[in-house]
């Protein structure tokens, strides 16, 4: 249950900003509140980001602009996204619990809790996302996931035309978060992985990555090896670090297999649940 | 602190904790078709809808209703029996503690989507969860309620 | 007939389904105090000191209790017939706390944030001590679950606490290793169920008042209204002619409410404060400090002769009693007299188990009742039979199933099966699924193929020799009748069922009358809604009553109206002289009984409990499809057969099959228990404990075959429980018919089902 002393709601970023660098350095940043529920402790402030204008979608130029306080629905439901890369966006949110959650839960609140088990990060990676961030600007969201600073999250971009991407999810029943999720991108520069839920987030196998671009002959299942050795896995409450490993390598095999057939029936990602 | 709310169509003017949720403030007031399932999000008993789409309340603070338009099952009674009689023909309601949550959902799929499928309906009410049909009848009855059978 | 057969909607559905004030929770009196449960963090420890004093300071809190304010009269929780076959072993508090969330402090304030506020400032030293968590060194474990010299049992159940042995259970029939000898073929293994967890969506809850008189009321989500009763007045050691026990609606049980978790803390504080107070356990104290299934290890071997036939079946177990023996003893020998019977044709049986206290949280009651947990290893065990004898698994079933007359090794000396049509339900659900036209393994496309698992189950119809229900019908005087019962109807729409069947008797309209259940103060006794019994034992018991009250209104008319019975034609609202036609209504013949000297009012009351048990029966078929890569499991199609007897509301039994079905499936597939290594449940709440939503379950084809029981009103058996029974097994035999795998625990989660592959 969320339970908190003060309820702070600035109406500017300038005045977020002051609040969570100043007097509230550790206090939590309010966005869809799903997470926050969680919680057990009494917080002696929570900021609250609803007044800050952040809920939208826009087409700028190139590009998609999405409001970090956009809901996971709303992203999910876009007209455009039900095609941008296959549909990878919708499909990575669809499976997420349920629309009452999804109608409350934000974009911006998913990408910054960099969750281990979350769908839409590696989808987002693949999509080669950006995120800007009221001080530091601009940066890849690759870069964001080991970026540190207290900062906040205004809106995460993505380019209008995508190469063929793709997502697969392991999970162990429909509500359940994965306990493996993988991502790739195969575009001009060759292919990218990206392996979440390991439990860690999501990152790049980027020796795995480089095996499947140079392509020779058993290179899916080499980069499968590669990956299973390169990235760190270990064992939680979804699954143990061996079985993980073991999975990873279905995981590029599937991914492959779907970036791959891409063009033939794009947006309809086998249903491995 | 002091908000005005709109539940049902209805304003309403009362005092909240700051860090209340909507669904505390609801049952205060004697929203009982709003229900605490769980502290996880996962259950979807607590389902109203906030300007027409479903929420959590357990999950939603209160504050931020201000300004918005909240719906609870007694605000669709006409619609909400209708849908409850779809069901009790088929055995589903059962112990009622969760369906209550469930037909907000139900009432909000057939706002949302035109002739959904059996594949549909699940997905848009995989939110709500129930220990006693099995779903099976659950389904039966939502697809009388979406085509109008008589009951 | 009129009545029995419909399928009547529940008569509560409206009520239920517009929000009105129902439940529990929502009749709650405005004020009511709230309490709050301080909660062991440690597996085994004692507490050293507790100092409340700044806890007390929190403005709004009334009082907190520690073990040193409470009664020291041992007690059980569990809901049965008195003398309990649980052990006496729990306190409401004590200085020993036996598992993680065991009771330390009761924090009774003004709102539920000051005693929030309390808790967090009650000072506990704790010396911890070493769990008991691993049942194969439960016993004779240097850590005694249970040292207490006054832990009391009313009659031997083969316990010896010193040793950590809550009970144990040894049923030889026969030479097991002599005719193991002989046999052609012999299967072992070794199968695990888990601890799962009941999860009813309304969590337990009660609240307390002191009424006009200065009784207790308690008011509780409960199946069990009058062991309620009787375990307040023993623990608080108060006469239970103080103490009204009332059921409204509730949220679900499964079994789980035939377990007093909150009724006797709430009563404590209310009757020692003599002021209302509420305790609602929260969503996590639900799953982690009530009762499970209890979790047991089976070796599990069976022979059979190369003619096919069963000579075999040993099943010995290790159980976890948990740390109380609530309901430990009674769900392990339930589940022999509802698993071994199948088949009985053989010459050897065992079926044996110490149940053992550990550190974990108690086990409990959980819909099927110990036979979930004996048909899940048997019925695994016999489809490895028949794939190691090379025959159709169903074959080797209906070759050594027990047919009508029949007697089994286990049963009671004259005890012979009395109806079932057994053959037929599984000629039907081998129809439903194509057992015989299609291949039992196919592929599906390059990583999944498909397979198909059969599992049969019995379960029982209330206890038998021990339960026992009284039902009560009155003429109202108004001519319209009530029916007053101490079952609890947890939703299944027991009461709609109950109504069926009276008026069925007395031949008026459902609306003619009403129910009134579950008030200690107002029904006759009833044990309350577990064992499948509300059917079989409360619906026989109306049936009695409204054949008795029948008689009597027959009579009446016969005297006002001058004639005899025989002359009468009676709808149940208008009798008819079949001579001359005249008529008289119930409501002018109670006008005339409800006023002078002469006459008084109609009522009927009957009891009914039986020698027997008489088993319910499934017959299923699963088929799954199973990832290879993975070992992902998806279930695609669950088709079953249930033969209840008469199906007296064919609408809520199906309903009843598809629920137990899904929850099977839960316990198959998804719904993991999983303790840390110092002993704390982790799957406590529905983000790691997950129960199937409505993509999980694939689908759900239910039919019937009846039969007549001939000891139950119109011929009912039970529905409640046998429908949960074979959802595991036969879903690892589809599994293995899929992809060769054989996985022995539950639930069979892609890692698992992939070791499985990978043995």
């Amino acid at each position: 249950m969320l339970t908190c002393v003060r309820m702070l709601q600035p109406t500017t970023l300038d005045e977020a900003y002051e609040l969570i660098t100043t007097r509230h350095k550790t206090a939590p940043l309010l966005a869809g509140g799903c997470w926050l529920r969680l919680g057990k402790r009494q917080w002696p402030a929570v900021i609250d980001l609803t007044e800050l204008e952040l809920e939208y979608i826009v087409k700028d130029g190139d590009e998609y602009a999405i409001g970090a306080m956009t809901t996971q629905r709303d992203v999910e439901t876009y007209e455009a996204f039900q095609h941008l890369g296959g549909g990878i966006l919708p499909q990575a949110l669809s499976s997420i619990l349920g629309v009452q959650f999804r109608n409350m839960a934000t974009i911006g609140g998913s990408v910054a809790g960099r969750f281990g088990f979350s769908d839409i990060i590696p989808a987002l990676l693949a999509l080669k996302a950006d995120v800007v961030l009221y001080k530091a600007g601009r940066m890849s969201l690759e870069d964001y996931l080991t970026y540190d600073k207290r900062d906040i999250l205004i809106e995460i971009r993505i380019k209008c035309e995508q190469p063929a991407v793709a997502l697969v999810a392991l999970r162990k029943s429909a509500s359940d978060f994965p306990y493996l999720v993988g991502a790739m991108r195969h575009d001009a520069v060759g292919y990218s992985i990206y392996i979440g839920g390991r439990p860690g987030v999501a990152v790049k196998a980027k020796r795995a990555s480089s095996i499947l671009t140079a392509g020779r002959e058993n290179a899916v299942a080499e980069a499968g090896e590669a990956a299973a050795a390169e990235l760190f896995f270990e064992s939680n409450s979804h699954a143990s670090s061996s079985y993980r490993q073991a999975m990873t390598k279905v995981l590029i095999e599937r991914l492959w297999y779907t970036v791959t057939t891409a063009g033939d029936n794009a947006g309809e990602v086998p249903a491995w649940k | 602190m002091e908000v005005t709310l709109t539940i049902n169509d209805k304003k309403i003017n009362i005092d909240i904790a700051q860090d209340e949720a909507l669904l505390t403030t609801l049952r205060n007031l004697g929203y009982y078709s709003v229900r605490c399932g769980c502290e996880t999000t996962n259950c979807g008993l607590c389902t109203v809808w906030l300007d027409g789409k479903t929420i959590l309340s357990c999950a939603y603070p209160t504050f931020r209703a201000v300004g918005h338009s909240i719906t609870t099952l007694e605000g669709l009674a006409d619609e909400a029996a209708y849908l409850g009689e779809c069901l009790a023909s088929e055995g589903a309601d059962q112990c009622g503690y969760c369906t209550t949550g469930m037909m907000m959902s139900a009432m909000a799929l057939k706002r949302e989507k035109e002739n959904p499928t059996d594949e549909d309906i699940k997905a848009f009410l995989k939110g709500n969860l129930c220990r006693c049909t099995g779903y099976e009848s659950q389904l039966r009855g939502i697809r009388k309620y979406l085509r109008g059978d008589e009951v | 007939m009129k009545h029995v057969g419909k399928g009547y909607k529940k008569i509560d559905s409206a009520m239920i389904l517009s929000g009105r004030a129902v439940y529990t929770e929502d009749l709650v009196p405005a004020h009511a105090l709230v309490i709050k449960v301080l909660r062991s963090p440690h597996a085994f420890a004692r507490i050293v000191t507790i100092d409340t004093a700044a806890a007390m300071r929190v403005p709004g809190v009334v009082a907190i209790y520690t073990y040193k304010d409470v009664p020291q009269r041992r007690f059980t929780l569990a809901g049965q017939s008195y003398p309990e076959p649980s052990a006496y072993d729990k306190l409401l508090l004590e200085p020993l706390v036996r598992y993680v969330g065991d009771e330390v402090a009761f924090v009774v304030a003004e709102s539920e944030k000051a005693a929030k506020q309390a808790m967090w400032l009650i000072k506990v030293t704790y010396e911890v001590l070493d769990p008991v968590l691993d049942i194969h060194t439960a016993l004779d474990h240097p850590s005694v679950v249970h040292p207490e010299e006054d832990l009391h049992y009313n009659f031997p159940v083969g316990g010896d606490p010193k040793r950590n042995l809550a009970c144990s259970y040894n049923h030889v029939v026969g030479d097991v290793e002599g005719e193991l000898a002989k046999c052609d073929y012999v299967v072992e293994e070794t199968y695990f169920d888990q601890a799962a967890s009941q999860t009813a969506m309304e969590t337990f809850r009660t609240f307390c008042t002191i009424d006009q008189f200065g009784r207790l009321v308690c008011t509780s989500s409960t199946q069990i209204p009058f062991h309620v009763r009787r375990h307040i007045a023993h623990a608080l050691d108060i006469p239970a002619s103080k103490v009204r026990v009332i059921k409204p609606r509730i949220g679900g049980g499964f079994g789980s409410k035939q377990t007093a978790c909150t009724e006797l803390i709430c009563a404590f504080v209310t009757w020692t404060l003599k002021k209302p107070a509420v305790l609602i356990l929260d969503r996590k104290e639900a799953m982690n400090c009530s009762t499970s299934r209890h979790a047991r290890e089976w070796k599990v071997r069976l022979g059979a002769t190369k003619d096919g036939i069963i000579q075999v079946i040993d099943m010995v177990a290790i159980s976890d009693a948990g740390a109380y023996g609530t309901h430990a003893f009674t769900t392990f020998t339930a589940g022999e007299h509802k698993s071994v019977p199948l088949y009985n044709k053989g010459k050897a049986v065992r079926y044996s188990s110490n149940i053992v206290y550990t550190n974990h949280m108690p086990g409990g009651a959980f819909r099927g009742y110990g036979a979930t947990e004996a048909l899940w290893p048997l019925e695994c065990a016999v489809t490895k039979l028949a794939k190691k004898m090379g025959i159709d698994e169903i074959e080797l079933r209906e070759k050594n199933l027990i047919n009508v007359g029949e007697t089994s090794l286990v049963y009671a000396p004259d005890e012979v099966l009395e109806s079932g049509n057994l053959k037929e339900a599984i000629a039907k659900v081998k129809t439903m699924a194509r057992w015989d036209e299609r291949p039992k393994s196919w592929q599906i496309d390059e990583h999944h193929r498909g397979g198909l698992g059969i599992a049969l189950a019995f379960q029982g119809s209330g206890i038998a020799n021990i339960d026992n229900a009284t039902v009560e019908i009155r003429l109202n005087d108004e001519g319209n009748y009530i029916l007053y019962t101490g079952s609890t109807d947890m939703g299944t729409g027991s009461n709609t069922v109950l109504l069926q069947m009276a008026c069925e008797v007395l031949g008026c309209p459902m609306e003619a009358m009403s129910c009134y259940e579950a008030d200690t103060d107002v029904v006759p006794f009833d044990p309350g809604s577990y064992a499948s019994s509300t059917t079989y034992v409360t619906g026989t018991a109306a049936k009695l009553a409204a054949e008795e009250l029948r008689q009597k209104i027959m009579q009446q008319f016969a005297t006002l109206l001058e004639t005899d019975t025989a002359n009468i034609d009676f709808d149940g609202l208008t009798a008819r002289t079949l001579d001359d036609g005249r008529t008289m209504t119930t409501k002018e013949m109670t006008a005339k009984l409800s006023v002078g000297p002469t006459y008084g009012q109609l009522s009927a009351t009957a009891t009914f409990g039986s020698h027997t048990s008489p088993p319910p029966f499934m017959a299923s078929i699963a088929e799954v499809s199973v990832d290879t890569q993975t070992g992902q499991v998806v279930p695609i199609e669950f088709y079953s057969v249930v033969d209840c007897g008469t199906i007296v509301n064919p609408t809520l039994a199906k309903v009843q099959a598809e629920g137990g079905i899904v929850q099977g499936i839960g316990m198959a597939l998804y719904e993991e228990v999983r303790y840390s290594q110092a002993g704390q449940l982790e799957t406590n709440n529905f983000m790691l404990y997950k129960i199937p939503d409505r993509t999980d379950t694939g689908k759900v084809t239910v039919d019937f075959v009846e039969s007549y029981e001939p000891t139950g009103a119109f011929g009912v058996k039970s529905i409640g429980e046998v429908v949960i029974n074979t959802s595991c097994p036969a879903i690892q035999g589809a599994i293995l018919n899929a992809c060769g795998a054989e996985p022995t625990e539950l639930p069979m989660i892609p890692e698992v089902v992939f070791e499985a592959m990978h043995k």
